[in-house]
């Protein structure tokens, strides 16, 4: 069995009033890539900060490898890695300089760090801007030069704060699979994301938080069997009664329909053959449609779902 | 891990070109201009006596040496500065406005409180002549202030005052080491270049504290030791800055010729002294709580500007003003313990008073520096 890596047990952090965190508590094993999810102002990054003891907090625990981490635990932070969501080099060096200089917090020895700092530099493809300057880099170079700074010492643990943010599609993917391959090579990844699709692509476990609260962990179809949306059917059609609309919404397992735009949307919760139910009621009342299909539930559907749809104005 | 901190804190530190162009270019095209503007004055000024007519009254508060004072006046060579003739208003004006023989200008001291001038055209000379009536006016406005207010500091005030006269003029008898009431000037920027390392040394602890900077959150989750990150920083920002005022030094001395007078190697000993304590104040400002990098750089901006205003950088007078009015101000004002140490090696070469300046050099150091260091110690932050 894999030995835990970070353990967060009744964390509570406040920032006067605001409760940021209330009594949060999670646990990552080695090997893990965990998602961290939230809407804006949820306390992800307030996490990793007080994980990282770079924030104090009121109450709780927090062990990284077994151990209580603390600010003076150089042994532990030595063994963690950061990509936080905003580039964090010095414009002063140059790309090569910039991930020596970082590395060179870590790894005393010259020539180690002369390898893994080469290392680091083709594991994120930026080898040929070695002697470029950060402001002369495009932005998902950039990302890149500022995700080879927190990996190039090689950490057990790597915490990667929205990595992506801002990067193009390219970039984007060459990111994503070097962090799935940096996990393959035995790193346990910490990986917080606005972007559902990247969180399902790359993590085994997810957590889901809101209000410095846990709303729902466990593996992605852990989190998926959570919901009442199990599928969703999608009728391209026009011209549909409010008649009909009702009709369907009767139909057995269907707990919501939507009909916009020509696109009938039907919810179901549970039950099988829901796509064979929709289409034989359009054809016993010979309602021509274009296409029909069935889609499953994505992280987005769970986030949505358990976090609400309402606009969050706070970071 | 010392070194590459020190080895990359050197090249961030040599090539910030802000840092490099307002510490070192600005002030080289400042010296380049005071240069040609002085020099301009000089020669139309070169030790040429003006004459000028005194109306003296009721001397009420005693300051018949003042009057003498401005008789004694003299150049490097010797030549009096002042030909003055003490006549009455009526035969003052007639001389003003007389052709032959001529005079530059009328010096009223019919009331002390209120020392006029009177000139008839503007010119090199009415400037001089400006320059020492409205040095005088300042002055025996203090005098007659202390003397109303507080008469047992009279002596502590003339002895202050006294030594700003010599800053723009050279009375027989003080015997500083070099004659040039110009160089001054250029100690100045020597001051504002030491100065302005504040602004290299406030990056140290921005670049290793996460509630400064990205950068910093990213040094403070490393095993990096704060302490250690710090000095190897400081070290380098002190060679670098080092190096930028011995470049303005040399440039002031071999390219535009000023003549720092004959005490070299101590001028050279103020100015690295003077860059240690701008590197070492700026440390201690990037250390003060959680304020942003805005308010830090503002507040260093005031350090050297205001700092810079109220030692008399910019306008003569001021820090005697301040030592009448708020003697505290002098004391806590790095700037005004640089322009002491240069304008004691300046006045009255290497001297008690200069090493007392120097030594309050090195102690505002130690101090600025120590802080700084104890309020670096690691730590998590409330919020970031």
């Amino acid at each position: 069995m894999s030995g835990t890596v970070v353990e967060i047990n009744n964390l509570v952090k406040r920032y006067k009033e605001l409760i940021a965190l209330d009594n949060f508590s999670f646990k990552i094993s080695e090997g893990d890539v965990f998602g961290l999810l939230g809407p804006n102002g949820s306390g992800k990054t307030t996490t990793i900060n007080c994980l990282l003891s770079l924030l104090s907090y009121d109450k709780g625990e927090i062990k990284l490898f077994g151990e209580k981490m603390t600010p003076s635990r150089r042994d532990l932070k030595s063994r963690i890695g950061v990509v936080s969501q905003n580039v964090a080099v010095f414009d002063e060096l140059t790309v090569y300089e910039n991930v020596d200089y970082f590395c060179g917090l870590y790894i005393g020895d010259k020539k180690l760090r002369k390898q893994y700092v080469e290392e680091a530099l083709e594991f994120v493809d930026i080898t040929d801007f070695r002697k470029f300057y950060p402001k002369k880099l495009s932005g998902g170079l950039l990302r890149r030069l500022n995700i080879a700074c927190g990996i190039a010492h090689k950490p057990e643990l790597i915490i990667f704060d929205e990595p992506t943010v801002a990067v193009d599609p390219q970039s984007r993917n060459k990111i994503l699979e070097g962090i799935a391959e940096l996990n393959k090579n035995g790193a346990t990844i910490i990986y917080t994301s606005h972007y559902m699709e990247e969180v399902e692509q790359l993590c085994n476990r997810v957590l889901i938080m809101d209000k410095g609260k846990k709303i729902a962990e466990g593996t992605k179809d852990e989190l998926k069997g959570m919901i009442k949306n199990t599928e969703s059917i999608v009728v391209n059609v026009r011209h549909l009664s409010d008649e009909t609309i009702n009709d369907i919404k009767g139909l057995h397992h269907v707990y919501d329909v939507k009909y916009m735009n020509n696109t009938l949307t039907v919810k179901c919760s549970g039950g099988k053959h829901n796509i064979t139910h929709v289409s034989e009621y359009f054809e016993q009342h010979n309602i021509d449609y274009d296409r029909i299909y069935s889609e499953l539930p994505t992280l987005n559907d769970v986030f949505l779902e358990i976090t609400g749809k309402e606009l969050r104005d706070k970071e | 891990m010392f070194a590459n901190i020190f080895n990359y804190r050197f090249k961030i530190a040599l090539r910030s070109k802000d840092a490099i162009f307002w510490s070192l270019i600005f002030a080289l095209a400042l010296g380049t201009l005071f240069s040609f503007a002085f020099k301009s004055i000089y020669e139309n000024a070169q030790n040429a006596t003006l004459d000028v007519t005194v109306v003296e009254g009721d001397d009420e508060y005693g300051m018949v040496d003042i009057v003498d004072t401005l008789k004694d006046i003299e150049y490097e060579d010797g030549t009096k500065m002042l030909n003055i003739k003490n006549v009455d208003m009526d035969e003052a004006k007639k001389l003003l406005n007389a052709k032959e023989p001529k005079v530059s200008g009328i010096i009223d001291l019919r009331d002390m409180s209120d020392i006029k001038l009177l000139v008839n055209e503007n010119g090199i000379e009415s400037s001089i002549l400006s320059g020492i009536v409205s040095i005088y006016r300042q002055y025996s406005s203090i005098i007659i202030e202390t003397i109303k207010t507080d008469p047992s500091k009279i002596e502590a005030v003339l002895e202050s005052l006294d030594e700003e006269t010599n800053e723009l003029v050279e009375s027989e008898g003080l015997g500083g080491n070099n004659k040039d009431p110009y160089v001054t000037y250029f100690y100045n920027l020597i001051a504002m270049i030491a100065m302005m390392a504040s602004m290299t040394g406030v990056e140290i602890p921005e670049s290793c504290q996460a509630n400064q900077s990205e950068v910093g959150k990213r040094v403070d989750c490393s095993p990096a030791s704060r302490v250690l990150y710090e000095i190897s920083g400081l070290l380098a920002a002190l060679i670098v800055k080092f190096a930028i005022t011995i470049i303005g030094l040399l440039y002031f001395i071999y390219v535009l010729k000023i003549n720092f007078g004959g005490d070299l190697p101590y001028i050279f000993l103020t100015s690295i002294l003077a860059t240690l304590l701008g590197v070492s104040v700026g440390f201690f400002v990037g250390h003060i709580g959680s304020l942003s990098k805005k308010t830090r750089e503002s507040i260093l901006t005031a350090i050297v500007v205001g700092g810079g205003f109220l030692s008399g950088l910019m306008v003569a007078n001021v820090k005697t003003l301040i030592e009448v009015k708020c003697p505290i101000i002098n004391r806590i004002n790095p700037f005004a313990a640089i322009s002491d140490a240069f304008y004691s090696l300046n006045m009255y070469g290497v001297s008690d008073r200069f090493y007392n300046s120097i030594i309050y050099i090195v102690g505002l150091t130690v101090v600025f520096t120590v802080l700084g260091l104890i309020m670096s110690r690691r730590k998590s932050y409330a919020s970031l």
